[in-house]
């Protein structure tokens, strides 16, 4: 049976979900980045602000002296997730084989449902108006037979736009466009393929799969396949893997030990706090830290016995940084991510070694006061500077 | 009384926050006596801290700290036998594996003080030979109960340091940046065993009494140590090196009979002058025993055909007799006391230039010849540049690399780091850049590093053999490119009397040798380097005149073409006086030569003057000027003269200036000269105090600089093929092939039949080397030179068969158009094609990645459409570096339509009008105004002409910014001229 995918993207999403919280914005200059900080970079960028020359990741000072009258506006990344859930609801509507793809990115696998809603660009356009009725996002959708095509026809149009490549004309679709709209094609194999001559998608699909395979070993193969408009790769939904994430984007970049220790205390207090609230104890932890100039570290390690004590969470989570910050580069942002979830009350064994570790009555006391008076009511000493 | 006995200057590199300077007068101020300099594993910057204690009245101790993973101590010298086991501890410290600081100390410590805190390592020093000389350190009270309880049982008397490791107490703050920059981590993040406390400063007597009352003894202990241990270590004293002449001669007489050898071969017939001379010369190097190192240079020099001696030496009839030097002396009237005289006490100084690419093989035979534990090369200590200062302190605050080179990528080469703050305020480069915290921070800091050295480098030519061990004199280490280098850099290894040999890379020795060869090879025609006398050729004179010397070596920068241009002269004498006048002492006098040079009258402060400098039409232009003015005007011995012109140049020592002012006054008056013009005169002397050539030095450039020039006048296509081989001249390769085009050679474009590793010139072509190829592997290049003796390779496929060549290198060879000639009708990319489907070929013939299709077809490479013509120029772009087939003006066609301006070439034509000039930036040299304004002057291109132009402040701050070299500009400006040499002075820039 032929599939029907849809991608669906919503274009400079943290700006676009902050013209729908603050409608005043639209049709302004805007951006997203830390206003406060003095050397803050700019993270999302509205299309007004594009035409004055600016673009994601340029330094905020030097797109202020291009765009005087911007409005700078600070990431809130709970309100991203929060709309971006919102639109996965909404796609959610037309078929249950949703795989989102990073905030306001997502395929929809529609194949079998025109009884349902009509023809697949119906449906399309459909869930376009959808999400533009109930939440006034607007979004740009690319309708085909594969993940690859319809992500690639979504990219190539409008914003607000929606294109659909009908059955058997994805080669003539794809053909005319650059090599570098190919997965996997970065700018170092753009390069190897421009030395080929091959430029456009057009030039690579009149290959044979072999002479691919000769300049390009395994890689030919996909290349060829993806030139063709040809990919197999299902729509995987969302799996429900329960874990608990805790990020905190520091206020300015910094490579200062003492502040890092803070934020990440506060990360592990609030994690535990979910943990404890969901009854569950974690047995493996992954620390994200993202650098000021992009790069990132990331470690996992298991918990064993698994916990929920915000102090025991914090030693560890300290050990685990030490090892993850191997770079004496600012950090921009610190993320921590607890899975492997086990129950609350676990069954001792009669010789095993350590008990699980239990929470101490004085956290289960600062829970209780968390709950009836907000989050910040009771914080570390060191938090409260 | 307490003495320090543990003080690190920042000689413990990436250690020690405080100067020798500081720590000394620190010490003075609170009131000791005497301080001794441990810094760790080394005696860095023992010269340093000998003469300045000695000048502040100091009683310096010299000592190091020793460290091994596992063993620490303090060692003192008592005594000159002290010192040379000390640094010979040092030496194996630094260059053996698995060195033991016990076994060391065990086989030699008769003459040190050792102090440890070690427990195991005194307990084995004091079993095996007693505890003479052996203290416990007490350095921190939390480790001193067992250290007192060793010293009570043992015997071992305790004594106290503060293992000091900055003056004053704010001195930690700098500690803790140079040991995060050292660690690469940030502040926060030193790891507390690698800091030291914040107590470890220079304290004063009365703190460290309060800091151990209960042991009076371990502080009583310091001043008898200090007592014990002698100021005077007879380090200065003169090291020659030693010579074993054959038949175990006299090295004196072997001298004497070689030098006579020498001059009949250089004069044939020998002169009553020259005779003279010779017996000065050698009366003189006899008396100072100079013989055996003149034998060791003449040995080493022989090790090349083409050298050149330089420096003073070449003032020396003695140099030029056994073939060091080339210049003639006394026809050129070469000052012989700038090199040697009686009352000299200091060593004096033979450069010789070698060939660039010989030089490592001359020290390969020093080495051999002498042994690596006779001779060793001079360090550099590397400090902080302005850039690498503030790159690292950035580093420590983090910030993303690329916001670094944003900043430090605007900052001159040569900016002092004490004055960064001023100039990134005040330069017009930042003008558009707004430095926000923590940026000022960081240049605050940055500023602090000034003269603070970070680690060790090898000297790019000073060598040092000494008659016996060299780890007697000086501790010697391992370079990590595996030759021995002694501690001190050139100045200290200088002052404590090591002599030098300086042996330095030379590009243009190369060239010479190059373009020779190749002459040789198209011509036939022989060239003896040695006796080779271009300096009378009118043609070489003519092209020195004009000055049309790109390429020409020391001739070639736009000043200096300037120069020969204004001057009018392409006479040998002249270019001698140029290469000197061009040097920042006497540059500011340039207009003024050239003034006189062309007629203009002047009169001489005094007729004594005139007779001083009337080759030099009145103006002080070499070195040794002031000697001779010191000596004709006021008396002045040959040695007094020089130690002026030392201290001079050095701007040491303002008090001695200030006795040899008395002394030149009193010596003039007593010649009949009046105090006015006397003054007049000195002050001139001090103006002239920055770097210049001595004239022996600056002819023996002259000669080369001729011999380069005669080779561009006689055989252009060698000489510049020669050039671009060498690289590394004053301009890019893509400025060579330019001026190749314009003195009418047709630049062909590499080719795998026809090319080279190296450029090559014959009649009037110059085929491009493989070596312009960039990303060529070298075993790939010398693969297809090496095959193609086999015969020229008859198609791509041959070619590929023949030279087993990876498909990166293949492609690259096939993108430049390499083989175009050899590809039989087939488009370049379906070359790379082919070299894909060949390499797989042969891959699969490999056992190892048999498979089961294996004997299937081989895959036939597809058809493929040509390269468009921009790919073609962007690749030609990418693999040689810049554009050679044509000039990439020649792509600015369809704009230059549109405009109208002046051809460089018609420049001239056009003097005191306002015109348009369109240009491609070839070289910039920035310099500051009168006013500490900075400007450039630059030179640009067109297809036509080099011209030069100059950007005033005004213009220089509205458009530096926009200087680039990958784009050409539309320059409008006044056309001026100054003695024949016209110029631009541009008063707007934009882009074309």
């Amino acid at each position: 049976m032929e599939r029907e995918i849809i991608y669906m993207t919503v274009a400079n999403f943290p700006v676009a979900v902050e013209r729908v919280v603050h409608p005043a914005l639209r049709g302004r200059p805007v951006v997203v980045a830390h206003r406060d900080a003095a050397r803050s970079v700019v993270a999302s960028v509205s299309a007004e602000a594009r035409t004055e020359g600016i673009c994601p990741g340029m330094a905020l000072s030097r797109a202020m002296r291009f765009c005087r009258g911007m409005i700078v506006l600070p990431p809130d990344e709970m309100l991203y997730a929060r709309a971006s859930r919102a639109i996965f609801r909404v796609l959610a509507g037309f078929s249950p084989l949703l795989e989102p793809s990073g905030h306001g990115h997502a395929y929809l696998d529609i194949t079998g449902t025109g009884r349902l809603f009509g023809p697949p660009r119906d449906t399309a356009w459909r869930a376009q108006k959808e999400i533009r009725r109930q939440l006034r996002l607007d979004a740009s959708l690319g309708v085909a037979s594969n993940k690859l095509v319809s992500r690639i026809a979504s990219e190539v149009i409008q914003p607000d736009g929606l294109r659909d490549v009908p059955h058997g004309d994805e080669p003539f679709f794809l053909s005319p466009l650059p090599v570098r709209l190919l997965p996997g094609v970065g700018p170092k194999t753009e390069e190897q393929l421009a030395d080929l001559n091959l430029r456009i998608i057009r030039d690579v699909a009149a290959m044979r799969m072999e002479h691919l395979a000769l300049a390009f070993g395994r890689f030919g193969f996909a290349l060829h396949q993806h030139a063709r408009g040809i990919d197999r790769t299902p729509v995987y939904p969302m799996l429900a893997v329960p874990s608990v994430e805790e990020a905190e984007a520091l206020p300015e970049d910094s490579n200062d030990a003492d502040l890092l220790k803070r934020v990440l205390r506060a990360i592990c207090e609030r994690a535990a706090l979910r943990l404890r609230e969901q009854r569950q104890r974690a047995g493996r932890m992954e620390l994200c830290v993202q650098y000021a100039d992009h790069r990132e570290g990331v470690r996992k390690v298991k918990i064993a016995p698994p916990l929920q004590s915000s102090a025991i969470l914090y030693t560890r989570a300290l050990a685990l940084m030490d090892r993850v910050l191997q770079r004496r580069t600012r950090v921009r942002r610190v993320c921590l991510r607890l899975e492997d979830f086990s129950a609350a009350s676990v069954q001792m064994e009669l010789f095993a070694g350590p008990a699980p570790e239990r929470c101490t009555r004085l956290e289960l006391a600062l829970d209780t006061l968390r709950h009836r008076y907000g989050e910040k009511a009771v914080v570390h000493v060191c938090l409260s500077i | 009384m307490f003495v320090h006995l543990n003080v690190h200057s920042n000689y413990s590199f990436c250690r020690g926050a405080s100067k020798i300077e500081d720590l000394v007068d620190a010490a003075l101020a609170r009131g000791m006596p005497a301080m001794a300099l441990t810094d760790i594993n080394g005696v860095y910057g023992l010269v340093w801290f000998l003469q300045y204690a000695r000048e502040r009245g100091l009683r310096p101790i010299v000592g190091s700290e020793l460290k091994t993973e596992t063993e620490r101590a303090v060692l003192l010298a008592r005594n000159r036998q002290g010192y040379e086991t000390l640094c010979r501890i040092i030496s194996r410290r630094l260059s053996e594996e698995g060195f033991r600081l016990s076994d060391a100390l065990m086989q030699d410590r008769e003459h040190l003080v050792v102090m440890s805190d070690r427990v195991p390592l005194l307990r084995a020093l004091g079993r095996g030979n007693g505890t003479s000389g052996l203290y416990v350190e007490l350095n921190d009270p939390g480790a001193e109960p067992p250290l007192m309880d060793f010293s009570r049982r043992s015997g071992v008397p305790p004594v106290a340091t503060n293992d000091v490791y900055f003056a004053d107490p704010c001195g930690f703050s700098l500690h803790r940046l140079l040991r995060a920059i050292d660690l690469n981590t940030s502040l926060s993040r030193v790891p507390p065993e690698e800091l030291a406390g914040e107590d470890r400063w220079l304290k004063t007597a009365r703190d460290m009494a309060r800091r151990y009352p209960h042991v009076p003894g371990a502080l009583e202990n310091t001043e008898r140590i200090a007592a014990e241990c002698s100021a005077d270590l007879d380090i200065g004293r003169l090291v020659f090196p030693s010579y074993d002449p054959p038949d175990g001669a006299d090295a004196f007489e072997y001298l004497r009979e070689e030098c006579y050898r020498g001059a009949e071969w250089r004069y044939g017939e020998l002169s009553d002058s020259v005779l003279k001379r010779l017996g000065h010369e050698l009366g003189i190097i006899k008396d100072k025993g100079f013989a055996t190192y003149f034998l060791v240079v003449r040995d080493i020099v022989r090790q090349s055909g083409r050298t050149c001696g330089r420096g003073s030496a070449a003032a020396s009839l003695v140099s030029y007799c056994l073939g060091i030097t080339h210049v003639e002396p006394i026809t050129h009237n070469l000052f012989f006391e700038r090199f040697l005289n009686e009352g000299r006490s200091d060593p004096p100084d033979i450069d010789i230039d070698f060939p660039w690419d010989e030089r490592d093989r001359v020290f390969d035979y020093v080495f051999q010849k002498y042994g690596s534990c006779r001779a060793a090369m001079i360090s550099n200590h590397v400090g902080f540049g302005a850039r690498a200062a503030v790159r690292e302190v950035a580093k420590v605050y983090g910030l993303p690399e690329r916001e670094i080179n944003a900043v430090t990528g605007r900052m001159g080469y040569f900016w002092r780091v004490g004055q960064l703050e001023d100039s990134i305020r005040n330069h017009p480069v930042y003008k558009d850049m707004d430095l926000k915290p923590p940026w000022p921070e960081i240049v605050r800091l940055a500023v602090k590093l000034e003269g603070y050295p970070r680690h060790l480098s090898v000297h790019c030519g000073g060598i040092v053999v000494v008659p016996d061990r060299i780890d007697r004199y000086v501790p010697v280490e391992p370079a990590p490119k595996g030759v021995p280098i002694v501690q001190w850099e050139k100045d200290q290894a200088e002052d404590a009397g090591l002599i030098k040999i300086d042996l330095l890379g030379n590009r243009s020795l190369a060239v010479i040798r190059d373009a020779l060869a190749a002459i040789r090879e198209n011509c036939g025609t022989d060239i003896d380097y040695e006796r080779w006398d271009p300096t009378r050729d009118a043609k070489t004179r003519d092209f020195m005149r004009r000055g049309d010397t790109m390429g020409v070596f020391y001739v070639e920068s736009p000043s200096m073409r300037q120069l020969q241009k204004k001057c009018g002269t392409g006479d040998f004498d002249h270019l001698v006086i140029h290469s000197s006048i061009i040097r920042p002492a006497a540059n500011r006098y340039i207009r003024e030569y050239v003034r006189r040079l062309r007629g203009g009258a002047y009169d001489p402060l005094h007729p004594i003057l005139d007779e001083v400098l009337r080759e030099t039409y009145g103006i002080m232009v070499y070195q040794e000027d002031v000697s001779k003015i010191a000596m004709a005007m006021s008396g002045f011995s040959a040695a007094d003269a020089d130690l002026l012109r030392k201290i001079i140049s050095k701007k040491r020592a303002a008090r001695k200036l200030e006795d040899y002012r008395e002394r030149f006054h009193a010596g003039a008056a007593a010649r009949g000269v009046s105090r006015d013009v006397a003054e007049k005169v000195w002050d001139m002397i001090m103006s002239f105090s920055g770097y210049s050539f001595c004239k022996p030095h600056s002819a023996s450039y002259a000669l080369v600089s001729y011999k380069s020039c005669w080779l561009r006048a006689h055989y252009p296509a060698e000489f510049m093929a020669a050039v671009l081989t060498n690289r590394g001249g004053y301009y890019s390769a893509f400025a060579y092939v330019s001026e190749a085009r314009r003195m009418g050679l047709q630049v062909l474009m590499p080719d795998v039949n026809s090319s080279r590793r190296e450029y090559r010139g014959r009649g009037k072509k110059i085929r491009v080397g493989l070596m312009q190829l960039k990303g060529l592997r070298e075993k790939a290049l010398r693969a297809v030179v090496e095959e193609r003796r086999n015969g020229p390779y008859a198609s791509f496929e041959d070619f590929l068969r023949r030279v087993p060549l990876d498909p990166a290198d293949a492609k690259i060879l096939v993108k430049t158009g390499a083989c175009d000639s050899i590809s039989g009708g087939a488009t370049r990319p379906e070359m790379i094609w082919t070299a894909l489907a060949l390499h797989e070929r042969r891959a699969a013939r490999r056992p190892a990645v048999r498979t089961l299709f294996q004997d299937m077809d081989p895959v036939v490479p597809p058809r493929v459409p040509r390269y468009s013509a921009r790919t073609v120029l962007e690749h030609e772009i990418e693999t040689l570096d810049f554009l050679i087939s044509r000039h990439p003006l020649s792509l600015y066609a369809e704009p230059l339509s549109r405009l109208k301006y002046v051809r460089g070439a018609d420049l001239y034509k056009y003097v005191g009008r306002r015109v348009t000039a369109v240009g491609w930036w070839v070289t910039g040299k920035a310099v500051t105004t009168r006013q500490e304004e900075p400007m450039e002057f630059i030179s640009f291109e067109d297809t036509t002409a080099l011209y030069e132009t100059t950007f005033f402040p005004e213009a220089y701050a509205r458009f530096c910014h926009m200087m680039g070299r990958c784009r050409p500009y539309v320059l409008t400006g006044l056309v001026e001229e100054d003695f024949g040499a016209v110029s631009l002075t541009v008063d707007s820039v934009r882009f074309l």
